[in-house]
């Protein structure tokens, strides 16, 4: 219709009229460019009127959210809305009532302000009443915390948890509304949801943080290996050695008291040692300590293998038993030597029952003092509970009743410190 | 479309043999048609910035509003702004042992910040629209605060258990109530409490709180949440209990197995000690 009227609006002047004026194509294209102009214009106009609009609703929304958690952590507001819900409910029992129950189970309320403005139910954007089809929903729970005990007359905490919902798709057209959510809480202090307290600074201000699981990622140091946890959730280590690529000194610690006659347990002894001896490699050093009454290194350390076998075989028993005064000769022998892992076989068939010093206490020293101890407890009765003790670990310790069993302890011994070929 | 009209009736002139172009009355006439599509879309564009600057007024009501509401909150500078007050009941009720408060009483306090005279609500202090203070009356509005003093238990408590602000902010002239709300100051807003000394009855618990009465509020160490590094929920959770690899063995050592891992499930792995 426009363009018959506008062809007729021209037409109404005739050609003689007509002188030279502005050239076609420049009419056009000046129309173009202020077409072009005004239509980036409002386009640019109403892109920023969408991005207030948004930026307006997300506004309006944190506002909302932030008078519900206001409301939530007021005892006034938690106060008004136990009267308003009235004694039937348990907010009511519990806040005007004074009988608690505490409960993980959250429960549908009507969250009121301080000042009796209900917040929960249909709402406009900016949390304000309203009547037929409304923008959002605001959903409230309440669940009460006793602290220690099921049942209370005052709470310890009165947890609140908000939903806030899009109740209606033609208010917000094409724009997204992500609901939101939140759990906030009623007591004199209380870190965020999943946060607890890791300490407090000295001006008094408590310190919550999340429980990040990668920081529970524990580890041994370099060289240990882990063999348990401990009930504060950190591991236990212990040192790894790789013995095969390190020199031993050895040092055998032997119970010579006269218990050791009976049973050929002194023959056994003596033949699985020197067995034993055999197997040691060019590098490693052995030592040779005896006890009964008192203690004798019968021989230093030093690399002359075929003198430790024979002072080894010339051995002989009898007297009463020192535990303690023979760690502290092997110890003497061996603390202090650096060139290699530093071993000790002590083996006893009885009881400490004489000296004056603890075994277990003598042990400590030499243990702290990098000697590895491996307690051998041998015959029918030697003091298991003692022996287990003076070894650097349970497994350290060796329960060996039949003479005929201690070769196989000691070619057990081999494996470990990979002294076996 | 009028660029179309233009070029039918260029041509139909062409046909004609007449000069080239149109007169001066025609491109008038395009001219003045164009002029009224842009008043057009300058009057819309016009009805766009005016809804534009209504919507930066009101989010910068809303972002005042929330600086208020942070101040509110704030019980150190609600009793400051009592010791202002020239009522004599409120100071007492808040500062004074033998005067108890009256729960449920209101009474008209302007709030200063803390360590300031300078009061920032009140009937005498003028904001303009986009919350800026102005230095004499000007257009725009101005807050009007009151503290609603109430008590836990009865009618009268020695001292306020809880303070609720009430806040109007008023449009000037007209005095229309723009916006209004409720806010109860919280008596550690900063979480400080110098010499405090609380822990968990057990030790398989973990404190996150304290609880109305200063009770500790604690979890146990079963139920807490583990998150992963950015932030979201563990599905499963992480055993505490102390753990040995002694089921794999046959004596009475403990630490002939070691542990290798850990499973998903909190189980552990155990490998035969090889040293």
């Amino acid at each position: 219709m426009w363009r018959t009227l506008l062809v007729k609006l021209l037409a109404c002047f005739p050609d003689k009229d007509r002188q030279s004026g502005f050239s076609t194509v420049g009419v056009v294209v000046a129309a173009g460019i202020t077409m072009i102009g005004l239509t980036a214009s409002m386009s640019m106009l109403d892109n920023r009127k969408t991005y207030l609009e948004i930026l307006r609703m997300q506004n309006q929304t944190d506002m909302l959210e932030l008078r519900l958690s206001s409301a939530g952590r007021s005892m006034s507001a938690l106060a008004i809305s136990a009267e308003k819900a009235g004694p039937g409910s348990d907010l009511y029992r519990c806040i005007v009532g004074q009988q608690c129950s505490s409960s993980l189970t959250f429960q549908p309320f009507d969250l009121y302000n301080a000042g009796g403005q209900r917040l929960s139910g249909k709402r406009l954007l900016n949390g304000g009443p309203c009547d037929g089809e409304c923008p959002i929903a605001v959903q409230t729970e309440f669940a009460v915390n006793c602290g220690t005990g099921s049942s209370c007359t005052t709470p310890a905490e009165i947890l609140t948890r908000y939903r806030v919902l899009k109740a209606s798709a033609k208010y917000f057209g094409n724009r997204e509304f992500k609901t939101r959510q939140g759990q906030v809480s009623v007591a004199t202090f209380v870190c965020d949801e999943d946060e607890y307290v890791v300490g407090i600074t000295s001006d008094g201000v408590i310190r919550c943080e999340k429980a990040i699981a990668s920081r529970f990622t524990a580890s041994c140091p370099a060289g240990t290996a882990a063999f348990g946890l401990s009930d504060k959730g950190l591991l236990k280590c212990s040192p790894v050695i790789d013995y095969c690529a390190e020199p031993l000194a050895f040092s055998y610690v032997l119970d010579t008291s006269g218990s050791m006659k009976s049973g050929g347990k002194i023959a056994a002894a003596k033949g699985s040692a020197v067995g034993f001896i055999d197997k040691l490699k060019n590098g490693d050093n052995g030592t040779l300590t005896t006890f009964n009454s008192t203690a004798k290194l019968n021989k230093g350390l030093s690399g002359d293998f075929n003198g430790l076998k024979s002072d080894v075989r010339g051995l002989k028993a009898g007297g009463r038993t020192n535990m303690s005064a023979g760690l502290k000769v092997a110890g003497d022998s061996l603390i202090g030597f650096k060139n290699g892992q530093k071993v000790a076989v002590f083996l006893s068939d009885g009881h400490h029952n004489t000296g004056d010093v603890n075994p277990v206490d003598q042990a400590k020293i030499l243990k702290d003092a990098g000697i590895r101890i491996f307690s051998v407890g041998y015959g029918k009765s030697p003091d298991r509970n003692l022996l287990m003790q003076v070894a650097s670990s349970p497994a350290d310790y060796f329960d060996v009743q039949k003479a005929g069993d201690l070769q196989g302890m000691f070619n057990q011994l081999s494996e470990v410190v990979c002294r076996n070929k | 479309m009028i660029a179309k009209v233009l070029m039918s009736k260029s041509s139909s002139m062409d046909s004609h043999g007449s000069q080239q172009g149109f007169s001066l009355i025609e491109t008038v006439i395009a001219l003045g048609l164009l002029t009224a599509i842009a008043g057009g879309v300058a009057l819309k564009m016009d009805s766009i910035k005016s809804h534009m600057e209504q919507t930066e007024q009101i989010m910068a009501l809303d972002n005042f509003e929330r600086q208020l509401i942070d101040l509110f909150i704030d019980f150190e500078t609600i009793k400051h702004s009592v010791r202002f007050s020239s009522n004599n009941s409120l100071k007492n009720c808040f500062f004074s042992e033998t005067s108890p408060c009256q729960d449920n009483q209101r009474y008209g306090v302007n709030i200063r910040l803390e360590g300031t005279r300078e009061a920032l609500t009140g009937p005498q202090v003028y904001y303009d629209r986009m919350g800026n203070r102005c230095a004499a009356k000007c257009e725009g509005m101005r807050v009007i605060t009151s503290i609603i003093v109430r008590c836990s238990v009865g009618t009268s408590c020695p001292q306020p258990d809880h303070v609720v602000v009430q806040y109007d902010l008023v449009k000037t002239g007209d005095d229309k109530i723009l916006r209004q709300d409720f806010i109860e100051a919280n008596q550690f807003n900063e979480g400080k409490f110098p010499n405090i000394n609380i822990s968990c009855p057990s030790q398989d618990q973990i404190l996150r709180g304290i609880g109305i009465k200063g009770q500790p509020l604690c979890v146990s160490r079963n139920t807490v949440s583990f998150v992963d590094d950015k932030g979201g929920k563990l599905k499963g959770q992480i055993d505490v209990q102390p753990k040995d690899c002694t089921a794999f063995n046959q004596d009475q050592n403990k630490d002939q197995y070691f542990i290798s891992g850990i499973s998903k499930t909190g189980e552990l792995l155990c490998g035969e000690r090889f040293w």
